[in-house]
C-alpha cells in the first residue's frame, strides 16, 4: 500500500468513525433503523428516500441517511424515531431495553412498525404486540387511529394511509396521555419509498402507481412532523381551516 | 287573673256543608209554622219557638261548641335593646364619634326613662348579654344580616315584651330582599314581639352625590377580562354632568361618562385586563360637586384578587427540531399551560413538488401563512410570555416598517405590561436578520451583532455564575451534565441583564434581564433537548429538562412563589381584624437573607390612623413572623418602606375585618328599620338627638302568661241530652193542651 493510498483510506475510516458521533449531537432529525428480525434491513434504502423528500419539501434539519442500530442502544440515540421493519417473528427484547424504550418513548421518542408481510401472515404484528406489550404493560392496544388524528394533517392533508400493499385503510397505533408513541402499519409503507441508488423503485404498487406512491411519502412526512409538533395541528387556530379544506 | 269563658265553635266541614245543612234546618223550621196554620195563634208562636229553639240547639251542637277558660297571671314587662355592631357602624358621625358609640348614648336615655332592660349586640350573629353596664368594643367589621341575627335571638329569647333595635339600617343579609309577605310570615312564626327601631347616623340633605353601590367580583384572572360596575346617586342637583374614574392604587385606569336617569340614577361600567397577579384595589371616584357637603361618598373602593388561571404562551419557532418537540411536550403536559403556536413548517426554499412529479397544491397541505399582524399586533397582550425558538423574526415581516412596529410592541409588551418574553437562540436566529438591530435590542439580556451571527457548532460545558447558583430558574438544574451544543458567537450581554450560566471561556449561555416591568431569558443554544437525551443516556429519567423550563416560565411570568421577597399573610373568621404575616427574605441574588433586620410598614388606607411599623429578625432561612392587629375594619397596605427589601417587592393590600361590603356604602337605610317597626307594631325613630325614651318604655306592653286553661265540650256535657228532650217535652205538651197531638 503507497502512501497515499494509506493516507486516503486511513483518512476515510477516521471520518466514518467520526461521522455518527457528529450526527449524534447536530441536532438534526435522523431515523433509527432497528435491528431486530430477519427482515430489517429490506427497506433501508427507503428511510434514506424519505429524508432526502423531507430535506426537500420541509423545514426539518434532517441527516439524510438513517442510522442503524441494536436495541441495546436505544436510550443514547439523539434523534429517537424508531423503524422496527420486517414479515416475520423478531426477537422480543429483555427487561431493561423495554424499560429503556419506555422511557425513550415518554420522553418524546417514536416507533414505527412497518409490516411488510403479505395478507393473512400475523408473525410480525403478534410479534409488535408482544414488543409493545413489554414496554407498556398497562397499555391496551393498538387501536385504529381515527380519520381527524393528527398525524392525518400534520403537513399534508391526508384521508386515510397508504402503503405498497391495501391490506388495510387504517393506521393502528399505541396512545397514551394525548399523544401517540408507536404506530402500526400493516401496508408496507417502507415498500413504496424503497428505491435503489439510481432512484427507480424497487417494488411496484399492489394497487395504483405514481400517486399512490406519493401518498406514502406524504404519509411518511405526516409521521416525521407528528413526532416533533407533536398535537400542533389539533391547536385551536387549525381545526375550522383543515376542516374548509377537507370538505372542498 | 280568670277570665271569662270564651266559645269556641268549630265548622262542619266545607263551606257548601255547611250552607246546607243550615238552609236544610231553615226548611225544616219553615215547614214546621207552615204545618201549624190551622193552629191557634198563641199555640202557633209557642210551637214555633219552641221547635226554632230545639232545631237552633241541634245545629249549634253540630258545631262541637267547647267553652274555654284561661287563669292567667301578668307578667312584669322586659325590653332587650341590641346594638348593631358591623362593619358600617364604624363610620363617623359629626361629632367625631362612630354610629357604634353613638348607640350607646341612647342606652343612657333610655336608662332615663327608668326602662329596664338587656343589651346584646348583633351583626352576623347575637352576641351574649353585654352586661349591667355596657361599653363600646373594638368593631370586627362583620357584615349585617338582620334576617340571621333576629331569628337566632328570637328563637332562644322568646320572654321579652319589646325588642329596641340601634342601627344605621344597612343590611346584606336576606331581609332587604324579602317580600313583604315574606316579612310577615317570617316576623309572625317568630312570634315577634314589638320592635322598636333607632335610626343612628347623620341624615344629609342638600345636593348629593354619591357611589350607591359596586358590583364586581372578588377574585378574577390575569389578563382576563374584569368588569366592575358603579351605581351612582345624583340628589337634588339637576342636570349635573361628570365622569367617574377607576383608579388602580394611585394610576388612572379607565375615566367613563356618567349618564342619569329621571331618577337621578346611573350606572358605569369599566372593563380591563390585569396584567399583575396580586390585590389590587381598585377605586371608584367621581369628583365632588362644588354644592356638596358629603364628599367622603364619592369615591368607593373594591379589592379584587388577581390570580392566575392559565399561564398564556406564545411559542414561535423558526424550524422543526427536536428542541421543539421537547418545549412543546413541556408546554403540552403541564395543565396550567394555554398554549397558542405557530412553527415555520416549510419556507419558500422548501419546494412541493412529490415524487410523481406533481406540483402539491397548497389546499392539500395543512398550512396556514403566517399571521403575523394578528398575533402581533392584536392579541399580543392577552399572552403571558412570547418565546422565539430559534425563530428568525426578522424574515416574517412584510417591510422594515412592519418590523420595527410589531418588534416595538413586543418591546412594550414586555416593559409596560409585565410580560415575559422567551428566546432560545439557534442557527435560524443566528443566520435570520439580527434581532440586534430591532427595538427589541433593549430588552434582550444577550443581544446579538448588528450582522449575520456566526454560528459555533461546538459543545461547551456549562458553569454556574454567583448569580446563577442561588437563581430559582436554575434551583433544579443539574449543571454537571448539561452540556451546551451550538451557540450564537458575538453576543454581548446587555446592560442590567445577569448571566446565570457561562461556557469555560466566559460567554454568556443563559442570561436574564427585568426590563421594565416585565422579564426575558435568552438561552444560547437550542440544544436544551440533549439534556434530557444525555441524562436518559446515563440511566437517568431526564425530568430535570422539564424542571428548567417549568421554572424558567415561572419566574419569566413572575410567579409570586419565586419572588426575592415574599409576603404571607393570613386571618381568621374568629379574629378577622388579626393578621399573621410571614416575610421570606432573599437577596437579589436568591440567597437567602438570614438574621436580617427589615422594617415591614403597616398603613391603613382611610387616612384615619398612622402607619405601624413591624420590625422583625430573620432566620437562618432568611423567614420571619408577626403578628399585627388592626384597630378597625379596613384597607391596609404592607411595604417594605427601606433597605433593597422596598425595591425587591411590591407592596401588598388587603382588608382586615369580617365584610368588604359594609364600608362601601355608609349612606343610613333607614326603609330597614321603617319595616321591621311597622310589622311588629312598634315605633321607629330617626333622630338620635331628639330621642324619646319614655316613648319606647309605652310601647313595651305588659307579658301575659296562661297559668291553666279549662275546657267543656258542650256535646259532650251531662245536661245537653235532658234540656234538649225536656223543649221536645214543652213542645208536645203545648200542642197536646190544644188537643193536637
Amino acid at each position: 500500500m503507497d502512501r497515499r493510498r494509506f493516507l486516503l483510506t486511513g483518512g476515510g475510516i477516521l471520518t466514518a468513525a467520526c461521522l455518527p458521533a457528529l450526527a449524534e449531537r447536530s441536532g438534526a432529525f435522523q431515523y433509527s433503523l432497528l435491528r431486530l428480525g430477519d427482515q430489517w434491513e429490506e427497506r433501508r434504502r427507503a428511510l434514506v428516500k424519505l429524508s432526502f423528500e423531507v430535506q426537500k419539501r420541509c423545514n426539518i434539519p434532517i441527516e439524510t441517511t438513517p442510522t442503524v442500530i441494536n436495541i441495546g442502544q436505544i436510550a443514547k440515540v439523539n434523534s429517537p424515531f424508531f423503524v422496527i421493519s420486517g414479515g416475520t417473528a423478531f426477537k422480543q427484547p429483555g427487561q431493561g431495553d423495554a424499560r429503556a424504550m419506555r422511557l425513550v418513548l415518554n420522553s418524546g421518542g417514536i416507533l414505527l412498525f412497518d409490516d411488510t408481510s403479505p395478507d393473512g401472515d400475523t408473525a410480525f404484528y403478534q410479534a409488535a404486540l408482544t414488543f409493545m406489550r413489554k414496554v407498556y404493560p398497562e397499555l391496551e392496544g393498538p387501536f385504529p387511529l381515527p380519520r381527524d388524528h393528527a398525524v392525518y394533517q400534520s403537513y399534508y392533508l391526508l384521508k386515510e394511509p397508504r402503503g405498497r400493499l391495501n391490506k388495510r385503510d387504517y393506521l393502528e397505533g399505541w396512545t397514551m396521555g394525548g399523544r401517540t408513541r408507536a404506530f402500526f402499519s400493516h401496508n408496507d409503507l417502507l415498500g413504496a419509498m424503497e428505491a435503489d441508488q439510481l432512484g427507480s423503485w424497487r417494488f411496484n404498487m399492489e394497487i395504483g402507481g405514481g400517486f399512490r406512491r406519493e401518498l406514502c411519502f406524504r404519509l411518511g412526512i405526516n409521521m416525521t412532523y407528528y413526532t416533533l409538533t407533536l398535537n400542533y395541528k389539533k391547536d385551536r387556530a387549525f381545526p375550522p381551516i383543515i376542516e374548509r379544506r377537507r370538505r372542498i | 287573673m280568670n277570665g271569662w269563658p270564651q266559645l269556641e265553635l268549630q265548622p262542619i266541614g266545607p263551606l257548601w256543608l255547611e250552607i246546607g245543612v243550615l238552609l236544610t234546618t231553615i226548611g225544616i223550621f219553615v215547614y214546621s209554622v207552615y204545618a201549624t196554620q190551622y193552629q191557634p195563634v198563641k199555640v202557633r208562636v209557642i210551637s214555633a219557638f219552641l221547635r226554632f229553639l230545639l232545631l237552633a240547639s241541634g245545629y249549634f251542637l253540630l258545631h262541637h261548641p267547647t267553652l274555654t277558660r284561661q287563669v292567667i297571671e301578668p307578667q312584669p314587662s322586659r325590653m332587650a335593646v341590641l346594638i348593631d355592631r358591623s362593619g358600617s357602624m364604624g363610620a363617623e358621625v359629626e361629632d367625631g364619634s362612630s354610629r357604634y358609640q353613638k348607640a350607646f348614648d341612647v342606652l343612657d336615655d333610655l336608662r332615663a326613662a327608668g326602662t329596664d332592660f338587656d343589651v346584646y349586640e348583633f351583626d352576623q350573629t347575637v352576641s351574649e348579654p353585654l352586661g349591667a353596664v355596657p361599653a363600646p368594643r373594638r368593631l370586627s367589621g362583620n357584615r349585617t344580616d338582620f334576617y340571621g341575627s333576629l331569628s337566632q335571638f328570637l328563637g332562644k329569647h322568646s320572654d321579652y315584651t319589646s325588642l329596641t333595635l340601634l342601627s344605621d339600617g344597612h343590611d346584606l343579609g336576606r331581609f332587604s330582599q324579602m317580600s313583604v309577605e315574606d316579612t310577615r310570615q317570617w316576623l309572625n312564626r317568630l312570634n315577634a314581639p314589638p320592635i322598636n327601631t333607632v335610626l343612628i347616623g347623620d341624615q344629609l340633605s342638600g345636593p348629593e352625590v354619591a357611589i350607591h353601590s359596586i358590583d364586581a367580583p372578588a377574585f378574577s384572572f390575569v389578563r382576563a377580562p374584569l368588569t366592575i360596575r358603579a351605581t351612582i346617586i345624583v340628589r337634588n342637583l339637576d342636570g349635573f354632568q361628570t365622569q367617574a374614574q377607576l383608579l388602580d392604587g394611585e394610576n388612572i385606569i379607565q375615566i367613563k361618562d356618567l349618564v342619569l336617569d329621571d331618577q337621578g340614577f346611573g350606572t358605569v361600567e369599566f372593563q380591563f385586563y390585569p396584567e399583575q397577579q396580586g390585590e389590587h384595589l381598585y377605586t371608584i371616584h367621581i369628583p365632588p360637586h362644588h354644592l356638596e357637603t358629603n364628599t367622603e361618598n364619592n369615591s368607593q373602593q373594591v379589592l379584587v384578587d388577581i390570580g392566575r388561571d392559565k399561564i398564556s404562551v406564545l411559542h414561535i419557532s423558526g424550524s422543526i427540531t427536536w428542541d421543539l418537540q421537547g418545549l412543546r411536550a413541556m408546554f403540552e403536559r403541564d395543565p396550567l399551560v394555554d398554549l397558542t403556536a405557530f412553527y415555520i413548517m416549510r419556507t419558500r426554499e422548501h419546494v412541493q413538488i412529490g415524487t410523481d412529479n406533481r406540483s402539491i397544491p397548497h389546499d392539500e397541505m395543512a398550512l396556514v401563512p403566517f399571521p403575523t399582524e394578528e398575533i402581533f399586533d392584536r392579541q399580543l397582550f392577552g399572552f403571558d410570555v412570547v418565546v422565539f425558538q430559534d425563530f428568525d423574526a426578522g424574515n416574517y415581516f412584510s417591510d422594515s416598517y412592519q418590523a420595527r412596529r410589531l418588534m416595538s410592541k413586543i418591546k412594550e409588551f414586555v416593559q409596560n405590561h409585565h410580560g415575559g418574553f422567551v428566546v432560545v437562540g439557534g442557527p435560524r436566529t443566528a443566520g435570520g436578520p439580527s434581532l440586534g438591530l430591532t427595538p427589541l435590542a433593549e430588552v434582550l439580556p444577550l443581544v446579538p451583532p448588528n450582522y449575520r451571527t456566526p454560528f459555533d457548532a461546538e459543545t461547551h460545558d456549562s458553569t454556574l455564575t454567583d448569580q446563577g447558583k442561588n437563581h430559582p430558574i436554575l434551583r433544579l438544574f443539574d449543571g454537571d451534565t448539561m452540556k451546551f451544543t451550538g451557540t450564537m458567537a458575538g453576543v454581548r450581554l446587555n446592560e442590567g441583564a445577569e448571566t446565570l450560566l457561562r461556557d469555560q471561556g466566559g460567554r454568556p449561555l443563559l442570561s436574564v434581564m427585568e426590563p421594565g416591568s416585565g422579564r426575558t431569558l435568552f438561552l444560547n443554544t437550542s440544544s436544551s433537548w440533549q439534556w434530557q437525551r444525555d441524562a436518559l443516556a446515563a440511566g437517568k429519567t431526564g425530568e430535570s429538562y422539564y424542571d428548567f423550563w417549568e421554572q424558567a416560565l415561572k419566574w419569566v411570568i413572575q410567579d409570586p412563589s419565586l419572588n426575592q421577597v415574599r409576603i404571607t399573610t393570613s386571618k381568621t373568621a374568629a379574629d378577622p381584624l388579626k393578621l399573621d404575616i410571614e416575610v421570606l427574605l432573599r437577596q437579589r441574588n436568591y440567597q437567602p437573607a438570614a438574621t436580617t433586620e427589615a422594617v415591614l410598614q403597616v398603613t391603613p388606607l382611610d387616612n384615619r390612623g398612622d402607619p405601624v411599623s413591624l420590625t422583625f429578625t430573620t432566620d437562618y432561612s432568611g423567614r420571619a413572623e408577626k403578628t399585627f392587629t388592626a384597630e378597625r375594619p379596613g384597607y391596609y397596605r404592607l411595604a417594605f418602606t427601606e433597605g433593597p427589601w422596598s425595591e425587591l417587592s411590591r407592596p401588598r393590600t388587603l382588608f382586615l375585618g369580617g365584610s368588604q361590603d359594609e364600608l362601601r356604602n355608609l349612606d343610613l337605610v333607614p326603609e330597614t328599620l321603617q319595616r321591621l317597626a311597622n310589622y311588629t307594631n312598634g315605633s321607629f325613630q330617626s333622630r338620635v338627638d331628639r330621642f324619646e325614651g319614655r316613648q319606647l318604655a309605652m310601647k313595651t306592653p305588659e307579658d301575659k302568661h296562661v297559668i291553666e286553661t279549662h275546657r267543656v265540650k258542650i256535646r259532650n256535657w251531662i245536661w245537653s241530652l235532658p234540656i234538649l228532650l225536656l223543649i221536645a217535652s214543652l213542645e208536645w205538651a203545648v200542642r197536646r193542651s190544644s188537643q193536637l197531638a
